[in-house]
């Protein structure tokens, strides 16, 4: 391959390096990694000598890896406007083919990838992975929730008397 | 082992307002039963916007919510949707129908949050049901201070008959703390507007009696003068009277001096912080007319001070749609509901998931940009254009023939500066064309050059 710091080298195309939280580095081009606004910052900041590795302490080789098949996937999808972080993002619970598909892991990576997009500000993976939980508790009773995700049930019976009091206005009927 | 409830919780927080966006309230109640921390995050987001059904039945969700008075610090934004069966219970002098509300009065006062309430009618009433002034005036007496933006939707069904009191009172001592109104009511008159009138109008207010109180915070207004045509009292909202003057000589109101008073005030400074108010009225056509008459809705914006006109038509037959033209010249197809309601453009409330009733963001456009530009804009979502109305329900106007053959546009929605414009929509000939009947169908005019 060739040397990433010729000047014929499209900058998108220029390699960089990461170092995740277990310690490997890993080469992915420019444009990819830029998806993470995180990383885009961190590079302009470093200015056009980025050249040396750049620690992400917060993700380990496998999410890193994961998040970055995204990131290639989407790498033209047009960046994150600053209407995204209004409420109009939240509309929908609609996912598409290649997302579902990329979203089917085990629970750990799926909260693991949605932590990584939280912190490296990632806003088009990270609501990906917020669907993909939030159409996991539609449709299902308490129970099944808490089956679903693992959660204990830590309510006294009297409290949970009191939440089915209090919330049945708001019943599904 | 990865846990959801290692999530932090502005993102869990994220996850339940995509579940209120998205589904009914019943989703977010299954949640808040899970586990405490759910408990605390999904109540925030379930009780920040709710929507209540009144109706006799002692278990509507009005009276379920007012029996356990649950979260009321929690509430942003509370909806009240009456029902039919409630409102026939007041024309009938239910004492039950009255009783109904006094849950609702008694915790309103403690809803320290509360930004914005709304009343409005459960949709589809077809029948002349009553809902009493007085019912809706005592309502209004028990908002606590924090509600900024309201809501009274009676789709003129709104009766002061019953009580003889008029609203507009009620209404307007809240009008000057408000940042967002909208009304369509079956009376309103002058009063509503009293309280906005400042020192510069000594001569609008009784004996020179200077208001010393600070100038209103409004930023959005909607008043609806249209409403659902009533035998009684015709398209339009009448001026409040005696209950023996709406029952012998209900008098309608003028939707351009109503207008222009607003307009005044506005101008005299007393609404400085007014982005955009608008009154929508309608005119009919009369029916009987040569084909060339189309009923129109009016949209008065009084901060561009223009008036702009849309024709409408029903499309008749067995389809539920209707046809409004926009400045654009493009005709857009709802049902009449629909189609109502895309004309409060970029200041209609909207409907959330919950079904509670959320005021609009500001406008983006001035109201310079508005008054220079092509008029007001209606909302287009939701709506079918010309060529899907054609081939998925099969409508064809004998305008649109009428245009084929001269090869232009004869009717337009039009955009007139001032209020002066109160008059229906005609088809235009150009020069050098003349109406005729065609022998073979008489019934549908054609055009010819003359």
């Amino acid at each position: 391959m060739a040397a990433a710091s010729t000047s014929a080298v499209d900058p998108a195309k220029k390699m960089i390096m990461l170092t995740t939280s277990d310690n490997i580095d890993i080469k992915v081009e420019r444009e990819v990694a830029e998806r993470s606004i995180l990383i885009k910052n961190l590079l302009e900041d470093l200015g056009s000598e980025g050249d040396e590795p750049i620690p992400i302490p917060n993700v380990n080789e496998a999410v890193m890896k994961k998040v970055l098949e995204w990131c290639e996937q989407h790498r033209k999808d047009p960046p994150a406007t600053q209407d995204d972080d209004s409420d109009s993002r939240k509309k929908s619970t609609d996912i598409d083919e290649w997302d579902q598909k990329f979203m089917q892991v085990d629970q750990e990576m799926l909260f693991e990838i949605i932590l990584a997009a939280n912190y490296l500000d990632i806003k088009a993976l990270l609501d990906v992975g917020c669907k993909t939980v939030a159409n996991m508790i539609k449709g299902k009773s308490p129970d099944e929730i808490r089956k679903t995700f693992n959660i204990q049930n830590d309510f006294t019976p009297e409290e949970e008397d009191q939440i089915r009091r209090e919330n049945e206005w708001a019943e599904d009927r | 082992m990865g846990y959801i409830n290692h999530l932090p919780s502005e993102l869990l927080l994220d996850i339940f307002e995509r579940l209120a966006n998205t589904s009914s309230t019943g989703t977010l109640t299954a949640a808040l039963s899970c586990c405490r921390t759910w408990r605390r995050l999904a109540s925030s987001v379930l009780y920040a916007h709710i929507a209540l059904d009144s109706k006799l039945n002692p278990n509507c969700t009005l009276a379920l919510f007012t029996n356990q008075r649950p979260n009321l610090h929690l509430v942003q934004s509370l909806t009240l949707r009456m029902h039919s069966t409630h409102l026939m219970g007041f024309s009938i002098k239910l004492p039950r129908a009255y009783d109904r509300l006094d849950g609702l009065t008694a915790i309103l006062p403690t809803m320290t949050n509360l930004r914005t309430f709304s009343l409005t009618l459960e949709e589809q009433l077809e029948r002349d049901y009553n809902l009493p002034t007085d019912a809706v005036s005592n309502l209004l007496k028990h908002l606590p201070e924090s509600v900024v933006n309201l809501e009274l939707d009676s789709n003129g069904l709104d009766d002061i008959q019953l009580s003889g009191l008029h609203l507009c009172e009620a209404v307007g001592t809240l009008i000057p703390r408000l940042h967002c109104l909208r009304l369509r009511l079956s009376h309103l008159c002058p009063s509503l507007l009293a309280p906005l009138k400042l020192k510069t109008f000594p001569e609008l207010s009784p004996k020179g009696y200077i208001n010393p109180k600070p100038a209103s915070t409004l930023r959005t207004a909607v008043i609806r003068l249209d409403k659902k045509i009533s035998e009684r009292y015709g398209p339009i909202a009448c001026i409040c009277g005696t209950p023996s003057q709406m029952k012998h000589r209900p008098r309608l109101l003028f939707p351009p001096h109503f207008a222009s008073t607003i307009r005044q005030l506005y101008q005299s400074g007393a609404l400085p912080h007014l982005q955009r108010w608008i009154l929508i009225d309608r005119v009919e056509a009369d029916r009987m007319e040569h084909e060339e008459q189309w009923s129109v809705f009016k949209v008065r914006d009084v901060t561009a001070n223009t008036t702009t006109t849309f024709p409408w038509c029903a499309r008749g037959g067995s389809s539920h749609l209707h046809m409004l033209r926009d400045v654009d010249g493009a005709d857009l197809f709802w049902g009449f509901a629909d189609m109502a309601k895309a004309l409060e453009g970029e200041v209609a409330w909207d409907d959330l998931a919950s079904r509670a009733r959320i005021p609009p963001p500001l406008p983006t456009r001035t109201a310079a940009e508005v008054a220079n530009t092509e008029g007001w804009h209606v909302h287009t979502c939701g709506a079918i254009g010309r060529t899907q109305a054609k081939n998925r329900h099969g409508v064809d106007f004998p305008l649109w023939k009428r245009e084929d053959i001269i090869g232009k546009p004869i009717l337009r929605a039009r955009v007139a500066a001032g209020f002066n414009d109160v008059d229906a929509a005609c088809e235009v000939l150009p020069q050098g064309w003349v109406w005729f009947r065609p022998p073979r169908n008489m019934r549908v005019w054609s055009v010819q050059r003359g």
